[in-house]
C-alpha cells in the first residue's frame, strides 16, 4: 500500500476524503439537514489538501469549525475529518505545520464542544441527551474536551508512527526485497563454497602432478648423465605427467571462469528495487515509476541504464539532505526510453532550515534562475554518464531547478534498435 | 670399497617413484631395493626386507607418511626389529607436518622446493641424522606448530622411573632449553649429551633423538 501511496500525490488523499464525505456527510445530512451536509463536505475537503498543501488543510478545517459556531450547527460527525487531516499533516508536514495542525485541531474541537454544551440544546434535539443543570453541562464539556484532545493527539501520533514506518522501517515489499536478496546471497555463498571445495581438490591434484614433474626432471637430469637412454624415458614420463597437470589446470580454469560468470550477472533495471530500498533506509522518500510499455534491454544496455541511475542517485545522496523526495521515472516509448531522476534537495534543505530558524528566507532570486539557465553542470560523474549513454545513441542532461533541486534526464531515442534484447519483450 | 646404501621407495604416484628410481639409480653408492605404491602393498614386504633407509612420499593412496611410519614401527617392534631411518618428501615444507613426522619417528622431511642434491645428501646422511638434533631450532618448531597434544601416560611413567643418569640428562636438556646455567659438576659436554640422548632413545624404544625431545617437550620436562 505504501508503494501505491508513494507513487500518487493526490489520489490517496482524495479517495480517503471521498469515503469520509460519503459516510459522515450522509449521517450529518440525516441528523441535521442541508447546512450540516455543506459544512461536513467542507470539513472533509481538508483531507484532500492535508498531504501537499498542509496550510490550506488547516485553514479549511479551522474555517469549517468557525462555520459550525456561526451557523449554530451542532458538532457534525465530519469532525472526524479534522483528526484525519491532523494525522496526514503529522505524516507529511514540516515540524511547524504539524504543531500548528494539532493545535488548531484541538482548539477548533474545544470551541465546538464548548458551544454545543453551553450555548445550545443540540444534545437534546439531535442526540436525545438531556442536560438538566450547569453541573451536567460542565461534565459534558469536560467529557467532550477529553474526547477531542485524545482523538486529535492519537491521530497525530498515528501520523508520526506511519511516517516512521514509511520512511525508516520500510514496507512489506521492502522487507520482501531484503529477504529475496538475502536468499540470493545465501545461495551464491553456498555455491561459492562448493566451488571453493572443488577448486581445492583440483589444486591438490595439480600440486601432486607438478611435484611429479619436478621429481621426474630431477631423476632424468641425473640419470641421463650416466645413461642417456634413461633421460629419454624420463622425458616420456615427464611429458605424460605434464599433460595430466595441464588437463587439471584446464579443469580448474573452466570451473573458475564458469563460477565467475554465474556469480556476477550484470546489474540491470530489475536491481533498482534494492538500490531504492537502501535510499529509503537512509531516510529519503524515493519512488520508481514505469510509464509506457517496457521492452527488454540487452545486458549491456540494461547495465548502462542502471549505472546512470546509480550515479545520479549517488550524486543526490552526496548533495541532498535526508528527507528529500526523489523520483525515478522510466518513460518507455515505441523505440525510445527516457529516464528522469528528480530530487527536491534544495526545497527540503530550505524547509529544514526554516523549521530551525523562523527568520530564514528560502526564496530564490533571479540570479539563481539565470545561473540555472546559463551555467552547465559538468564533472567526472556526468561525463561518465554521457559516455555510457552515447554507447546506445543516448544523451544525458542535468540541470538545476531553482528553489527545488536537480533533474537529470537520460534520453535514448533509439534504444529498442541499439540496446533492445533479441529476446521477446516483457 | 664404498658402502652401498640400500633404499626402499614408497610413493603413490608411479611416475614420481620412477623419477626417484632414476635419481637414485644414477648414484654409484645407492641401490633401490624396493618400490612400493601404498601402505597395504608395502608394509609386509618391508617388514621382512633388509634396507638402510626408507624414502617415503607424504601422500599415499591409502595413508599418510606419519600413519605409514607408525604402522611400520609397530610391525617391526612386534618382531623385535628396529625402525630404519626414514626420509619423507613433500611438495612444500610445513612446520606442522615436520613436527607430526618427528612425533611419528621420521628422520627428516625434505621438500621439492629443495634441489635434488639435498635429497641425496639427506638419504646418505640419514643414519647419522637420526641422532642429530638442534635443541633451540626444534623447540621453536614445536612452539610454532601449536599446543602439544596429550602425552602418552606410559611415557610419563617411564620418564618418572628414569635412573640418576637419565634424570641428569633431562636436567641438562632443560637447562639448555631455558638457557640457565648448571653447576659444572652436573653439566655435560655437547658430545656426551648427544651420546646420552642416543642411549636414552634406544632405551625407551624410540626411533630418533628429535622424537625423544618432542616427547619430553610434550611432557613439560623441557620447561
Amino acid at each position: 500500500m505504501f508503494e501505491w501511496i508513494r507513487g500518487r500525490k493526490w489520489l490517496p488523499s482524495a479517495l480517503l476524503a471521498a469515503i469520509l464525505a460519503i459516510s459522515t456527510g450522509t449521517a450529518d445530512f440525516f441528523l441535521q439537514g442541508w447546512v450540516a451536509l455543506i459544512i461536513s463536505l467542507f470539513l472533509t475537503s481538508s483531507v484532500v489538501f492535508a498531504r501537499n498543501l498542509s496550510w490550506v488543510s488547516v485553514a479549511i478545517f479551522t474555517v469549517g469549525s468557525v462555520a459550525e459556531l456561526l451557523f449554530r450547527i451542532t458538532p457534525v460527525l465530519a469532525g472526524l475529518s479534522v483528526a484525519v487531516s491532523v494525522a496526514i499533516v503529522a505524516w507529511f508536514g514540516s515540524v511547524k505545520q504539524r504543531r500548528f495542525a494539532l493545535g488548531a485541531g484541538i482548539a477548533a474541537g474545544l470551541a465546538v464542544t464548548s458551544s454545543a454544551c453551553f450555548s445550545s440544546d443540540f444534545l437534546t434535539s439531535v442526540y436525545g441527551i438531556h442536560l438538566y443543570d450547569e453541573g451536567g453541562r460542565f461534565f459534558a464539556f469536560m467529557f467532550g474536551s477529553a474526547l477531542v484532545v485524545t482523538t486529535n493527539v492519537t491521530f497525530f501520533f498515528l501520523g508520526r508512527l506511519t511516517f516512521t514506518q514509511y520512511t525508516h522501517v520500510g514496507t512489506s515489499i521492502d522487507r520482501q526485497v531484503v529477504t529475496a536478496e538475502q536468499s540470493k546471497l545465501n545461495l551464491e555463498l553456498a555455491e561459492q563454497n562448493q566451488r571453493f571445495s572443488i577448486a581445492r581438490d583440483i589444486t591438490d591434484l595439480i600440486i601432486q602432478r607438478i611435484s611429479t614433474v619436478l621429481t621426474l626432471a630431477q631423476g632424468g637430469n641425473y640419470a641421463s648423465k650416466v645413461d642417456p637412454a634413461a633421460g629419454g624415458r624420463a622425458l616420456e614420463r615427464l611429458e605424460e605427467t605434464a599433460r595430466e597437470a595441464h588437463l587439471e589446470l584446464r579443469r580448474l580454469y573452466d570451473m573458475l571462469n564458469r563460477s565467475q560468470s554465474v556469480s556476477s550477472a550484470p546489474l540491470g533495471i530489475e536491481n533498482l528495487d534494492t538500490l531504492l530500498l537502501e535510499f529509503r533506509q537512509l531516510g529519503y522518500s524515493i519512488t520508481l515509476r514505469h510509464v509506457g510499455d517496457q521492452f527488454q534491454l540487452s545486458e549491456g544496455a540494461n547495465l548502462a541504464v542502471y549505472r546512470i541511475v546509480f550515479e545520479a542517485l549517488e550524486n543526490i545522496r552526496e548533495n541532498a539532505v535526508i528527507g528529500s523526495d526523489i523520483a525515478v521515472d522510466f518513460m518507455w516509448a515505441n523505440d525510445g526510453l527516457q529516464v528522469l531522476i528528480k530530487d527536491n534537495g534544495i526545497e527540503a534543505s530550505n524547509r529544514q532550515a526554516s523549521a530551525k530558524n523562523p527568520e530564514f528566507v528560502s526564496e530564490y532570486t533571479a540570479t539563481d534562475d539565470l545561473k540555472a539557465l546559463v551555467e552547465p553542470i559538468s564533472g567526472v560523474g556526468i561525463t561518465a554518464m554521457r559516455d555510457r549513454a552515447a554507447l546506445y545513441g543516448g544523451t544525458v542532461e542535468a540541470h538545476l531547478v531553482p528553489g527545488v533541486g536537480f533533474t537529470l534526464s537520460a534520453m535514448f531515442p533509439m534504444m529498442r534498435t541499439l540496446g533492445g534484447s533479441s529476446r521477446s519483450d516483457k | 670399497m664404498t658402502k652401498v646404501l640400500r633404499v626402499a621407495i614408497v610413493g603413490s604416484d608411479p611416475s614420481a617413484v620412477f623419477g626417484r628410481e632414476l635419481l637414485l639409480g644414477s648414484q654409484s653408492d645407492m641401490k633401490v631395493v624396493f618400490l612400493g605404491s601404498s601402505l597395504e602393498a608395502s608394509l609386509q614386504p618391508l617388514s621382512s626386507l633388509t634396507f638402510d633407509v626408507l624414502l617415503l612420499d607424504q601422500v599415499l593412496s591409502d595413508s599418510t607418511a606419519s600413519g605409514f611410519i607408525r604402522d611400520l614401527g609397530a610391525l617391526l617392534c612386534a618382531d623385535d626389529q628396529e625402525l630404519p631411518p626414514i626420509v619423507v618428501t613433500a611438495p612444500f615444507h610445513s612446520k606442522r607436518l615436520e613436527v607430526d613426522l618427528i612425533d611419528a619417528g621420521a628422520t627428516s622431511l625434505l621438500s621439492l622446493e629443495q634441489p635434488a642434491e639435498d635429497l641425496l645428501y639427506g638419504l646418505k646422511n640419514s643414519p647419522e641424522e637420526r641422532y642429530n638434533f638442534d635443541l633451540p631450532d626444534l623447540l621453536e618448531s614445536f612452539q610454532d606448530s601449536g599446543s602439544p597434544s596429550l602425552t602418552d601416560a606410559s611415557f610419563l611413567g617411564v620418564v618418572y622411573d628414569l635412573d640418576e643418569d637419565g634424570r641428569a640428562l633431562i636436567a641438562n636438556l632443560r637447562a639448555q632449553a631455558l638457557n640457565t646455567p648448571l653447576p659444572s659438576s652436573s653439566a655435560l659436554s655437547a658430545s656426551k649429551l648427544k651420546r646420552g640422548v642416543r642411549d636414552l632413545v634406544l632405551k625407551l624404544g624410540l626411533h630418533t633423538s628429535k622424537q625423544l625431545i618432542y616427547r619430553l617437550w610434550q611432557a613439560g620436562e623441557l620447561g
